[in-house]
């Protein structure tokens, strides 16, 4: 089998194979960590507050529970969250994108005008008030909340890219040949949008990380889990960070940083192998 | 409709844009309205019927009267238009939305709402437009003076704002208060004052408030510039490749003359996307106000999440969504005043 020449040219690509790269070390970390590091993150063993020491590689909390299995346990739980958002997101940005598109009309008014008014509403605070109704959190509700508040502007960006795309040759060709809407959307239309597609579920893993941590500091995130959000949150409600505490909130945030960066070069690094015309050299 | 439409269509320009986008605000705050009605109602459990339990016992437990319970259980159902019909519920629901009432704090009972939002939005404003403001003149400046030197110092640059542009605005704020008040104890600890202070006009206050705002202004400031440094390179360096600056060059247009233009066309876009961060740095100051202690509307928010006082929570959602639209209005107003083409009526 060969590999699609795309795929080569995604990985020739400095900025993506960095932010890939980081992203695949933070992936294991979450994933084989709590494997290899068996601990309970909740179960208050050690004692309060002790440094990063041997025995606990990133210290203990004020209930003597070991900061390194919250971390990894932390990890895979906010990418989990990242994951559901983005799958929830481009769902619904490329149901609603894609019909709007291709009926027009008024069903093209109807579904812009609700998108634009979802716009109009801050993601996250419309995230929070529906996560202040529910009383208990799961991690696949968090990631849902965010996901269905967040979706608007890949909407567009997919309608607005349909729209020039409708007006080609092949497509012309297609409904002369007598195919249904349905199937001209699903073999001319949408493998046009893919790479914008990619681009915006790697935009939407990061708002999903970002929107857990938030709505768990405001005091809404998930339930019984340890994730980036929660650590933070805990670290906050506990105030290590005005008592010298620094291992408890250092490492979450910056695990996120990471994050965070490597999902922005891996959409530079895609950005400049899409469109030929950024490259550079 | 037909009346409407042409009504529409014979306004020209600026006027057609404003009221197109004030329309569309207009039916969207009415649908934010109606998402807080209907949310809490719809879920198993109806948080509204029981926080009015709530406020009943916790009047019972303050030992009052008997009367005094039933004319208040009275009131309460009154207010909540509870055992009404859902659509007159709404109604109701909605006017007293619009005379600014949101209800009783659950949790500081005596207390409405609304007294304890619009205590804290000031707070939240000054805090918020200056700095974004701030962030947005910086970031841009930087972002077009960078693209135009060029050469290392731009990339360096660059490479440092990719992951400033990451670091969330409350881990700055953990940091800083690590830093700067935890370790060098050279900034207070929280708040918007010291104690024993009260707010006036005095010299004496003005510093000390000043002195409270430094850290948590400048963790928004920090935080929000990179990613307009981002947005102006990438906008500037499209804006270069244009056919219109090819054919200044080939006419032999000084660079820097060359540059003012891709400035300034570059800085349309942007005015559009302050309208969008507005409401992106109102949710990361929000935790930030936690952090300090400032007592803007986040902290309130966040006291409410805690104790599930109800009210709080849609009344503030409310008049942080209503603030953020008059925001998000005016940038349009602005960017209408500014951009040509909707100014003269051309495009759309």
């Amino acid at each position: 089998m060969r590999i699609p020449p795309i795929i080569v040219m995604m990985f020739r690509n400095k900025k993506f194979l960095a932010g890939f790269t980081i992203l695949l070390i933070v992936i294991l970390l979450g994933v084989i960590g709590p494997i290899v590091y068996p601990v309970d993150p909740f179960e208050s063993t050690g004692p309060s507050e002790s440094p990063p020491n041997p025995k606990y590689p990133l210290g203990t909390d004020l209930y003597g529970r070991d900061i390194l299995a919250q971390f990894l346990q932390g990890i895979r739980n906010s990418l989990y969250v990242g994951f559901i958002t983005a799958i929830v997101a481009v769902a619904i940005g490329l149901i609603i994108g894609t019909t709007s598109a291709v009926l027009g009309g008024t069903a093209d008014s109807v579904l812009m005008g609700f998108t634009n008014i979802v716009m109009a509403i801050p993601s996250y605070f419309l995230a929070l008030i529906i996560a202040a109704t529910t009383p208990v959190r799961t991690l696949e509700l968090v990631g849902l909340f965010i996901g269905i508040t967040s979706w608007p502007w890949f909407a567009r960006a997919i309608r607005a890219q349909l729209l020039s795309l409708k007006e080609r040759e092949y497509v012309y060709l297609s409904r002369m040949a007598g195919y249904g809407w349905l199937k001209i959307a699903f073999t001319d239309l949408l493998p046009g949008v893919a790479s914008y597609t990619v681009m915006a579920a790697i935009t939407f893993i990061g708002i999903g990380i970002g929107g857990e941590a938030f709505l768990t500091m405001i005091g809404l995130g998930p339930s019984r889990v340890s994730t980036i959000g929660i650590m933070l949150f805990w670290a906050f409600s506990m105030e290590a960070h005005r008592r010298g505490v620094w291992w408890w909130w250092v490492p979450p945030g910056m695990i996120m940083i990471m994050i965070l960066t490597a999902l922005y070069l891996m959409n530079m690094g895609l950005d400049e192998v899409f469109n030929p015309r950024l490259r550079r050299g | 409709m037909v009346g409407l439409k042409s009504f529409v269509e014979s306004l020209r320009g600026v006027w057609r844009f404003i009221l197109v986008r004030l329309a569309y605000l207009i039916i969207a705050y009415f649908i934010t309205i109606t998402i807080i009605f209907f949310l809490p109602r719809l879920v198993p459990g109806n948080p509204i019927a029981s926080q009015a339990q709530a406020i009943i016992q916790r009047l019972a437990m303050g030992a009052l009267q008997p009367e005094a319970i039933a004319s208040a259980w009275k009131y309460v159902v009154r207010m909540y238009g509870l055992g009404r019909p859902l659509h007159e519920q709404y109604i109701k629901f909605v006017l007293n939305l619009f005379s600014g009432n949101f209800g009783y704090s659950m949790v500081y009972y005596p207390k409405t709402a609304s007294e304890l939002i619009m205590q804290a939005v000031p707070y939240s404003l000054i805090l918020l437009v200056p700095s974004t403001l701030i962030a947005w003149m910086i970031g841009n400046t930087l972002g077009a003076f960078a693209t135009y030197r060029g050469g290392k110092l731009e990339s360096a640059l660059t490479t440092f704002a990719v992951i400033m542009a990451q670091v969330p605005p409350y881990w700055l704020a953990f940091l800083f208060v690590y830093l700067f008040v935890a370790n060098l104890k050279i900034f207070p600890p929280g708040e918007a004052w010291s104690p024993g202070l009260k707010p006036s006009l005095t010299p004496q206050f003005i510093l000390d408030f000043l002195w409270h705002y430094t850290l948590p202004f400048t963790t928004t400031v920090v935080t929000s510039i990179f990613g307009w440094y981002l947005g102006m390179r990438f906008i500037c360096v499209s804006e270069l490749g244009a056919d219109y600056i090819a054919y200044s060059e080939s006419l032999g247009v000084k660079d820097k003359i060359l540059f003012r233009y891709v400035y300034r066309n570059s800085l349309l876009p942007q005015v559009t996307g302050l309208a969008i961060s507005f409401g992106t740095a109102l949710a990361g100051q929000t935790i930030v106000e936690n952090i300090f202690r400032w007592p803007g509307s986040g902290f309130v928010l966040s006291r409410a999440i805690g104790s599930l006082d109800y009210p709080v929570i849609q009344g503030t959602f409310a008049v942080l969504t209503l603030t953020l639209f008059t925001a998000n209005f005016l940038v349009d107003f602005i960017y209408a005043l500014i951009d040509p083409r909707i100014r003269l009526g051309g495009g759309g």
